[in-house]
C-alpha cells in the first residue's frame, strides 16, 4: 500500500495551513472552525481513500488463446469485498496496460476486456496487479499490489512460413488464427531424412543449401494424413524459427481440416480437435523453455 | 446526468450558499456581474478569453485595494473574491478551474466569520462541506474521465456512500477544534470587528434611548448562576448623574473609591456579554468584584469599564451582594446634587412632595409617581423638556421617565440622586442553569443618597412580572428564548473558547483523570443512562440475531465472497457451493452445508460452536 500526493493535495494541505495562520492570528473561533473541519475531512478522507482500494479480489482469464508477439484478450475481474463501502474509481495496471473501473459496489465484481502482449512463448506468471485510486478528492493517490498468481502458457508466435502454400493474400495472413480461409492446397505433407528415395523427391534446394539429402513426402492414396516431424524441421531451421513454423502449419491444418499428424519428441498429436491443436500448441510453447 | 451538468449545479449552489453568508456585507452592484455569471454557465456552452477576464480581475483588485482603508479590510476582500467567482465562471473551466472555484467560495464562507459570529455560520460550513465534498468526487471522475455519464444508481451510491466524509468529520472536527492550540496575542485581533451600530447603554442617553433599547428583541447577555428572587434582579450598567438639555449623561470618575457594599446575599456568577460596542459591562447590583481577562477600570459611581469597546462576545465572572443599599462615605456628591435642567414647575411640584425628612420625601415622591402616572412604552413624552412633559401633561411613560423625574424631584428636595442604566429581571433557565437577558429588560432606576447611603428607588409601576415571566412575551420572542439554550452553548463553547479555557480544560482534563473525580450532572446522568441503555439493547440484539441460521449463512457467504467467489444469496446454499472450483474450499463449504441443513430440516439444533469451527477453518484457506 502506498500513497502520493497530488498538485490539488499539496495545495489543500498548504491552504489549510494558511487558513491555520489566519486562525491563530485573528484569534476567530469560527475560522479555528474551518480549519478543524478542513483537517477533520483530510483524515476522514484519507481512511476513505485506503479502504477504497482495500479488500478487492483481482483475477484475470485469458479469453482467447495468447500467441508470442501479438496481443490477446483477457478479462480482468474485480470483486469487491466490503460490506457497506462501494470501490469508486479504481485503476488498474496490469503489464502497463492501464483500465478504469468508474464504480463497484460492495460484495459486486466487475469485468472489463484488456488486450495483453508477450514478448515469449512459454509459462508466464502473471503475478501482480496494481490497484490505484485517487478517490475521493483526487488530492493523492493510493496504490496497492494485488496477487493474481496467474501462470499461463503463451502459445508461440506465428511464423510468416508453412509446410502448405496457400494462395491467400498478405493482408489475410495477419488476421485471428481462428479464421477459416478458404484454400488451394499443394501436396506436400512432409519432409523427412533421406532413405533410398526416388530421385525426383529429394528435396534439392535444401541440398544446395546445406548439403544434407532430405526427401518431400506427398498426400496420396498411400497416406490418409499429413505427417511432419518437428525435429525434422529443426533439421532445416534455428529452433525459435522452427516452432514458428511449425505453429503456423498446425494452425492452418487445423483451420483448414486437414487432417495432421505432429510428432515431437517422439509424442504423436493427431491434430483434428480444438483440445489437439492446443496440445500441440502448449508442447511447442513449452518446448525447450 | 452528465458529469459537466451536475457539476455546474453543484457550483452554482455552493457560490449562492457562499454569496448568501456575505450579502449584507457587500454592496448589491457587485452581485450583478456575479449572477450573471452564474446564469452564463449553466445556459451557455461558449466560453470568454482567459487572458482578458484576468486582466479585467487585476484592474478591479488593484482599484478596491486603493481604496482599502483598516475597516473596510474584509469588505474588500469579499469584494475581490466576489470579483475573481464571477471571471472564474466566464472561462473555459477544467478540474483546477472549478477547484478555484470553489476555494474562493470557502475563503467567501470564511470571510464571513470575520465580521459575524452568529449561529448562521454554522449552516453555511456545514452545508458547504456536503456541497463541497460531493462536488470534489464528481470533479474526481470527471478530471480521470470527462465524457462518462453517470446513472442515477451510480449518484445515489456516491452520494450517500460518501456523505460519510462530512458526517464523520463533524465530530472529528469539533474534537479539533478544542485541541488546536490557540494564542494569547493574535496580531489581527483588529479585523473581528462588524461597523454597526451600538446596542444597549451608553454613556450618554436622551430620553426616550431606553425605548429604542427594549424595541431590540435579542438577549444582551447570559449569567450563569442559581435562582435568586426576581425581585432582586438589578442588573447594574451605566450610573448617570449628569442632567443636560433632557439627557443623562455618566461623568466615570474613578477619583474616590470608598464603597462598602455589605448585609445580603453573596451571589457568584458568570457572563457571557454580546458584543455592545461601548466600554460599560454589566453587574448584579451591588457588585464587589470582577474577573475580566482584559482591563478594567472601577469608576465612583460604581461601574466597570473596559479599556476597549466590546467588540466581540465576551465572558466575565463576577461577584455581588444582592441588596439595596451600599455605603460611600464622602461621596462626591457635585453632579447629583445638581439642580441644573430643572424648571420652576418641577421645583413647585418638588417642595409639594417634600416631608419631614429625606427618607419620608423619598416615600411620598415614590407614591406620588406611582399613583398618579401611567406606564406605556407608547406615544412617549417628547420636546425641549421631556421631564415636564411627563409630569405636567403627558402623565404617561416607561421607566426613564419615571426614573428622570423621582430623580429631579429629589435633587429639587437637596436629595442627591443619580440613575442608573441596566436590566431588569431574565428568564431562568432551569436546565442550563443561567439567566437570559433581552433587551426587553432594559431598565432605568434611581439612586438616592441618604445617609452616607446610595439606596435603590424604582418609581416605575410596571410589575417585576413584565421582566421574568415569559407568557408576557412576544411569541417571537418566546421562540427565541426558547431556542436561546442553542445559543448559548454556541457562546459559550465556540465563540468564547480561548487559551484560558483551552489550558483550563486541560488541567481539567488531567486532574479528572488522575483522581478519577467525576461529579456527573443531571444530563450526563441522563446520557450515561441512555448509552448504557442503547449499549445493552443493541448487544441483546446481535445476541438474538447470532443464534439464528441466516446469521451463520451471510457469514459464509461474506468469507466466499471475500475470496472472490460470486455470490447469489438468492439461490439455494448447495448452488452457490458449486460455483466454487478450488476443491478444498467445495468440501470445507459442503460441510457447512450439510450442518445448516441438519439444523433447519431435522433437529433443529443450532450447533453454534460447529458451524464457527467450520467458518474459521473456511477464512483460513
Amino acid at each position: 500500500m502506498g500513497i502520493r500526493f497530488t498538485k490539488a493535495g499539496v495545495i489543500y494541505i498548504i491552504l489549510t495551513i494558511f487558513m491555520g495562520f489566519s486562525a491563530i492570528n485573528t484569534n476567530n473561533n469560527l475560522v479555528f472552525l474551518v480549519v478543524s473541519f478542513m483537517l477533520a475531512i483530510m483524515g476522514i478522507s484519507g481512511f476513505l481513500g485506503k479502504a477504497n482500494i482495500e479488500k478487492l479480489n483481482v483475477r484475470i482469464h485469458p479469453v482467447e488463446d495468447p500467441f508470442a508477439k501479438r496481443g490477446s484478450r483477457f478479462i480482468l475481474e474485480i470483486k469487491n469485498g466490503k460490506r457497506y463501502l462501494p470501490s469508486i474509481l479504481l485503476k488498474t495496471n496490469l503489464r502497463d496496460r492501464e483500465i478504469t473501473f468508474i464504480i463497484l459496489k460492495p460484495l459486486s465484481s466487475i469485468r472489463q476486456e484488456t488486450i495483453l502482449k508477450f514478448d515469449r512463448r512459454g509459462r508466464i506468471l502473471l503475478d501482480d496487479v496494481m490497484v490505484s485510486s485517487p478517490f475521493p478528492f483526487n488530492f493523492f493517490v493510493r496504490y496497492k499490489k494485488y496477487h493474481i498468481n496467474e501462470e499461463i502458457i503463451v502459445f508461440p508466435e506465428i511464423g510468416e512460413k508453412s509446410f502448405f502454400n496457400f494462395n491467400r493474400n498478405a493482408e489475410e495472413n495477419t488476421t485471428s488464427t481462428n479464421d477459416k480461409i478458404t484454400m488451394k492446397l499443394e501436396e506436400l505433407s512432409n519432409i523427412r531424412s533421406y532413405s533410398n528415395d526416388p530421385a525426383k523427391r529429394i528435396f534439392w534446394k535444401q541440398f544446395a543449401k546445406t548439403g544434407e539429402l532430405y526427401t518431400k513426402e506427398y498426400t496420396g492414396e498411400d497416406s490418409e494424413s499429413f505427417r511432419l516431424y518437428f525435429e525434422d524441421i529443426l533439421k532445416l531451421y534455428p529452433l525459435e524459427e522452427a516452432i514458428k513454423i511449425a505453429t503456423k502449419t498446425v494452425l492452418e491444418a487445423y483451420n483448414n481440416s486437414i487432417p495432421l499428424t505432429f510428432t515431437i519428441s517422439n509424442e504423436t498429436y493427431n491434430v483434428k480437435t480444438d483440445a489437439d491443436k492446443r496440445s500441440v500448441l502448449k508442447r511447442l510453447a513449452l518446448y525447450d523453455a | 446526468m452528465m458529469l459537466r451538468r451536475l457539476i455546474d449545479l453543484g457550483i452554482t449552489s455552493l457560490v449562492i450558499i457562499s454569496v448568501i453568508s456575505v450579502v449584507k456585507y457587500v454592496s448589491f452592484p457587485y452581485f450583478l456581474p456575479l449572477i450573471a455569471s452564474l446564469i452564463f454557465n449553466l445556459y451557455s456552452r461558449k466560453t470568454l478569453n482567459r487572458h482578458v477576464l484576468t486582466a479585467v480581475a487585476i484592474f478591479l483588485t488593484i482599484f478596491i485595494a486603493f481604496n482599502t482603508t483598516l475597516n473596510t479590510l474584509v469588505n474588500n476582500l469579499m469584494k475581490v473574491i466576489i470579483i475573481f467567482i464571477s471571471i472564474k465562471l466566464l472561462e473555459e473551466k477544467r478540474y483546477r478551474d472549478y477547484m478555484q472555484i470553489i476555494t474562493l467560495s470557502i475563503f467567501l464562507i470564511t470571510s464571513s466569520a470575520l465580521l459575524n459570529i452568529n449561529m448562521i455560520f454554522l449552516f453555511y460550513i456545514i452545508t458547504s462541506i456536503f456541497l463541497v465534498n460531493f462536488l470534489i468526487i464528481l470533479l474526481t471522475i470527471y478530471d480521470n474521465l470527462p465524457e462518462y455519464s453517470l446513472n442515477r444508481e451510480e449518484l445515489k451510491e456516491i452520494f450517500y456512500k460518501t456523505a460519510i466524509i462530512p458526517i464523520f468529520s463533524i465530530p472529528f472536527a469539533i474534537l479539533l477544534f478544542f485541541i488546536i492550540p490557540r494564542t494569547s496575542t493574535p496580531l489581527f485581533d483588529f479585523i473581528n470587528r462588524e461597523d454597526v451600530a451600538k446596542t444597549g447603554f451608553t454613556s450618554k442617553i436622551g430620553l426616550g434611548g431606553v425605548s429604542t433599547i427594549q424595541e431590540t428583541e435579542t438577549i444582551a447577555f447570559r449569567a450563569i448562576m442559581k435562582e435568586v428572587d426576581p425581585s432582586k434582579l438589578y442588573w447594574r450598567g451605566v450610573v448617570f448623574d449628569i442632567y443636560r438639555d433632557g439627557s443623562w449623561h455618566s461623568s466615570n470618575r474613578t477619583n474616590r473609591i470608598n464603597f462598602t457594599i455589605k448585609g445580603g446575599e453573596s451571589i457568584s456568577y458568570e457572563i457571557y456579554f454580546e458584543p455592545t460596542y461601548d466600554k460599560y459591562l454589566i453587574t448584579l447590583d451591588k457588585p464587589v468584584d470582577l474577573k475580566f481577562q482584559g482591563t478594567l477600570t472601577k469608576t465612583e459611581n460604581l461601574e466597570f469599564l473596559t479599556t476597549n469597546v466590546i467588540s466581540k462576545k465576551i465572558h466575565y465572572n463576577g461577584s455581588s451582594i444582592l441588596t439595596e443599599s451600599f455605603l460611600d462615605i464622602d461621596s462626591d456628591i457635585t453632579h447629583s446634587k445638581d439642580k441644573k435642567g430643572i424648571t420652576d414647575s418641577i421645583f413647585a411640584l418638588a417642595k409639594s412632595l417634600k416631608k419631614e425628612n429625606d427618607t419620608e420625601t423619598i416615600n411620598n415622591i415614590l407614591k406620588y409617581l406611582k399613583e398618579n402616572y401611567r406606564y406605556s412604552l407608547t406615544d412617549l413624552p417628547s420636546g425641549k423638556s421631556p421631564v415636564e412633559e411627563f409630569l405636567f401633561r403627558n402623565k404617561k411613560g416607561n421607566c426613564e421617565y419615571f426614573a428622570s423625574a423621582m430623580a429631579l424631584l429629589l435633587r429639587a428636595n437637596d436629595i442627591p440622586a443619580r440613575l442608573v442604566g441596566g436590566f431588569l429581571g431574565g428568564y431562568y433557565n432551569k436546565n442550563a442553569g443561567y439567566y437570559a437577558i433581552s433587551n426587553k429588560n432594559a431598565h432605568v432606576w434611581v439612586e438616592a443618597l441618604v445617609n452616607n447611603r446610595w439606596i435603590r428607588l424604582d418609581p416605575t409601576p410596571a410589575s417585576i412580572s413584565s421582566f421574568t415571566q415569559r407568557d408576557l412575551l412576544s411569541l417571537k420572542m418566546k421562540f427565541k428564548i426558547y431556542l436561546d439554550y442553542i445559543s448559548f452553548y454556541w457562546t459559550k463553547f465556540i465563540i468564547n473558547y480561548d487559551l484560558q479555557t483551552q489550558m483550563e480544560l486541560a488541567v481539567k482534563f488531567t486532574t479528572n483523570f488522575k483522581t478519577v473525580k467525576i461529579k456527573p450532572d443531571k444530563i450526563t446522568n441522563y446520557t450515561l443512562i441512555s448509552i448504557i441503555l442503547l449499549a445493552l439493547t443493541s448487544f441483546l440484539f446481535i445476541k438474538n440475531k447470532r443464534n439464528t441460521p441466516s446469521y451463520f449463512i451471510n457469514k459464509f457467504y461474506k468469507i466466499l465472497s471475500e475470496k472472490g467467489i460470486n455470490i447469489d444469496p438468492s439461490i439455494p446454499i448447495m448452488r452457490n457451493i458449486d460455483r466454487i472450483d478450488d476443491e478444498k474450499l467445495k468440501k470445507e463449504s459442503k460441510k457447512f452445508a450439510e450442518e445448516i441443513n441438519k439444523m433447519l430440516f431435522k433437529d433443529g439444533k443450532l450447533e453454534k460452536n460447529t458451524l464457527q469451527t467450520i467458518l474459521k477453518n473456511i477464512k483460513r484457506l
